[in-house]
């Protein structure tokens, strides 16, 4: 017989909405003391429903779909953080849980003090922080920082130490929510390794939440589609991305996703309104052939008056968070009034890219981009794009770009100089 | 790094059900206690930083309040202080009600104050109020020292009463804990809470003998007045640290015992139930 190291049956959870305000919670507290009829006002959300699944030990599970798919609430009932309102799960083992770097974290703290702290808010005892403390400190590289209190840090090595103690947890169940967005491309690669390791050499259960699907395809053979609160899919990793890739809508409707999913930098005073992606014959699309035109479609609109309007468009390569490119642009040097809207559309011929997955992160701004309105990215949902290609050769399928270049007969190369 | 994938097999299994409990799992808190003593003491480095006098200032705010009390109600209105020196009995009572005001506020907003680390990860929530208690004690030991001080300065070191007085701080501060552990499940739930402790917290310094001896009450109040369970802990604690106070009466110390185990019990209880709620709330 099989152990399963996560088992769930028909689990879900409702969470109840509208309730920020003070005032309506007094308004519910009243009604739910009065006759049933009254409080039929009260709206739900099940933000998770009737999911079943087991995983057994030493598995490493991805698990994908859009925002407001689950994901979250799913890692969150399976840590305990929140209980389920029906169905029920099954837990064999230590878990440790990240669903965010630097848990526990406090600004005033040094850094010994926080390795301390949140090694035991994530789980360890004192004395296996203790035993690993020097490991944690050379992992961090922030050796000479120690003793300075981490409000002193660079976001960095905030990050790096952060992680390091993270990385040291021992748990058996390793929980996993998208904590590696943050940091640089270094930094990416480094975690990532981490992750790889405690998943195929260590042996432990992962579950493991990113948009990263190249990540996905990398530490696990299987993954879990969730779509509005249900499993949408559960079976191989390629089967899975496919299905994912088929949910995302060619348009992305950005009316509905509200400020809290962007960047906190940005004024909004210009907003993103819509963007989608179309190939050479006007189809929508994110998936594309090397060597495809790309056409990438804005729509945006002026809720603010604004003196200029500015464009960026950062590429990324999705797996590591290397930048590809870097495209900015004016599109007004006039100032806008409000109500003003626009669509434009950025025209990238014969994309030279590999196979692979592109993250777009777009922003309006100043024309010198030195302040955002908006900035959109993977936060609201931004597909990737997906780059093919027919091509059987493995060596015009690595790296991220193709360059142009031909051969031709020259002399030597020791005659050169000669 | 070393895992050995075997240890699954022996490894406890957790139901996660919506069942609710009636009663924290004290025992699961026990085993993660390192994580109390661990933020408690966050909370102690963290709390002075960046102020001049540092934790200088856990003994000079009952120190004001005594030197105040001292002035205008015990050399300008004379009120009676049960015939001890009136700094000696206003110090004595500002002490252990600080100590009690502190813990009900700092239990009574731990839950929602760490929000960021309950959203993130799991441990025995339970361990939150827990450390602001510890907290507490550790802040009262510097006071208790000073208490100490002033009485063998007055000559009125009263012999072994002062061995049950540790008793007495502790009963404060289990009663304290329970009324916190209330309003922290409320707090999270209604913000409105942080508003409306303060209030009742001053309420009850003025219905307690913390400024003026209980013989100042009418003889017709005294039962109801007597129902206020820090009656009988200020008038033990008293007992047991001045020599020449009265002693106080088995009835308001029983009462007093019976009243905390009670709410301790029914503040535990309520926080079981509650937590769940309240965590997707906060």
């Amino acid at each position: 017989m099989t152990e399963y190291a996560i088992e769930t049956e028909t689990i879900g959870k409702r969470y109840l909405l509208g309730e920020d305000a003070s005032r309506t919670r007094v308004r519910q507290a009243v009604q739910a003391l009065l006759p049933r009829w009254r409080s039929g006002e009260l709206q739900d959300l099940w933000a998770l429903r009737n999911v079943s699944f087991a995983v057994e030990c030493g598995e490493a599970v991805g698990i994908i779909g859009r925002n407001g798919a689950g994901k979250s609430t799913l890692l969150k009932l399976l840590s305990r953080i929140t209980v389920p309102t029906e169905g029920r799960a099954r837990v064999r083992g230590r878990v440790g849980t990240l669903l965010e770097v630097g848990t526990g974290f406090h600004p005033e703290l040094t850094g010994r003090d926080n390795i301390y702290l949140s090694g035991t808010i994530l789980g360890m005892t004192y004395r296996e922080v203790a035993a690993k403390f020097d490991e944690i400190v050379a992992f961090s590289e922030v050796e000479k920082f120690i003793d300075t209190p981490v409000k002193r840090y660079s976001s960095g090595m905030y990050v790096r130490l952060a992680f390091a103690v993270a990385a040291f947890l021992d748990p058996e169940i390793l929980i996993v929510d998208e904590v590696l967005a943050v940091g640089d491309a270094s930094f990416q690669r480094k975690s990532l390794g981490r992750l790889n390791d405690a998943a195929r050499r260590e042996g432990r259960t992962v579950l493991f939440v990113s948009h990263n699907l190249q990540a996905i395809r990398t530490f696990c053979r299987r993954v879990l589609v969730l779509d509005h609160g249900s499993l949408l899919f559960d079976g191989p990793v390629e089967e899975g991305i496919e299905r994912y890739m088929r949910s995302v809508p060619s348009l992305i409707d950005l009316h509905k996703s509200g400020l809290k999913d962007r960047l906190n930098r940005t004024s909004g005073a210009v907003r993103f309104t819509a963007i989608t992606a179309l190939d050479q014959t006007e189809k929508a699309t994110w998936r594309f052939q090397s060597g495809d035109t790309v056409r990438l479609r804005f729509s945006y609109e002026v809720l603010e008056p604004v003196r200029d309007l500015g464009f960026l468009l950062m590429l990324r390569a999705a797996i590591d968070g290397q930048q590809i490119t870097t495209i900015r642009e004016p599109l007004s040097d006039r100032p806008l009034a409000a109500g003003q809207s626009g669509t434009f559309e950025l025209v990238l011929p014969n994309v030279p890219l590999r196979p692979g997955e592109i993250s777009i992160y777009a922003a309006l701004g100043y024309v010198d981009c030195r302040a955002f309105y908006d900035v959109i990215d993977a936060n609201v949902d931004l597909p990737l794009l997906v780059i093919g290609s027919d091509t059987m050769d493995t060596y015009a399928r690595q790296g991220l770009v193709s360059l142009e270049y031909r051969i031709q007969p020259a002399q030597p190369a020791a005659q050169v100089h000669a | 790094m070393t895992f050995h994938p075997d240890r699954h097999a022996t490894s406890a299994v957790t139901e996660i059900t919506s069942r609710e409990p009636t009663f924290p799992d004290l025992r699961d808190a026990w085993r993660h206690r390192q994580l109390a003593v661990m933020l408690a003491q966050r909370n102690i480095k963290v709390r002075y930083k960046q102020t001049i006098l540092g934790s200088a200032w856990i003994v000079i705010q009952p120190l004001l309040l005594t030197g105040m009390l001292t002035l205008i109600l015990g050399a300008l209105l004379s009120v009676p202080s049960g015939g001890l020196p009136y700094a000696l009995f206003a110090f004595t009572g500002t002490a252990l009600w600080t100590a009690f005001n502190r813990v009900v506020t700092d239990t009574g907003i731990s839950l929602a104050s760490s929000s960021n680390v309950i959203l993130k990860v799991y441990f025995p929530r339970v361990l939150v109020p827990a450390a602001a208690l510890l907290t507490a004690v550790v802040d009262f030991l510097p006071v208790y020292a000073m208490l100490l001080i002033a009485t063998v300065a007055y000559g009125r070191f009263p012999g072994w009463p002062i061995l049950l007085s540790p008793a007495f701080v502790f009963l404060a501060l289990v009663m304290a804990f329970a009324v916190g552990l209330w309003v922290t499940m409320l707090d999270a739930i209604y913000r409105d809470m942080r508003l409306v402790v303060p209030s009742v917290l001053q309420l009850l310094f003025y219905v307690s003998p913390v400024m003026y001896a209980e013989t100042v009450v009418p003889a017709r109040w005294q039962m109801l007045y007597h129902l206020n369970p820090l009656v009988g802990l200020l008038e033990g604690f008293r007992w047991s640290f001045v020599a020449g106070a009265s002693p106080p009466s088995v009835v308001d110390v029983a009462w007093c015992v019976g009243l905390s185990i009670v709410m301790l019990l029914a503040g535990l209880s309520v926080f079981a139930r509650l937590e769940r709620f309240a965590v997707d709330r906060i």
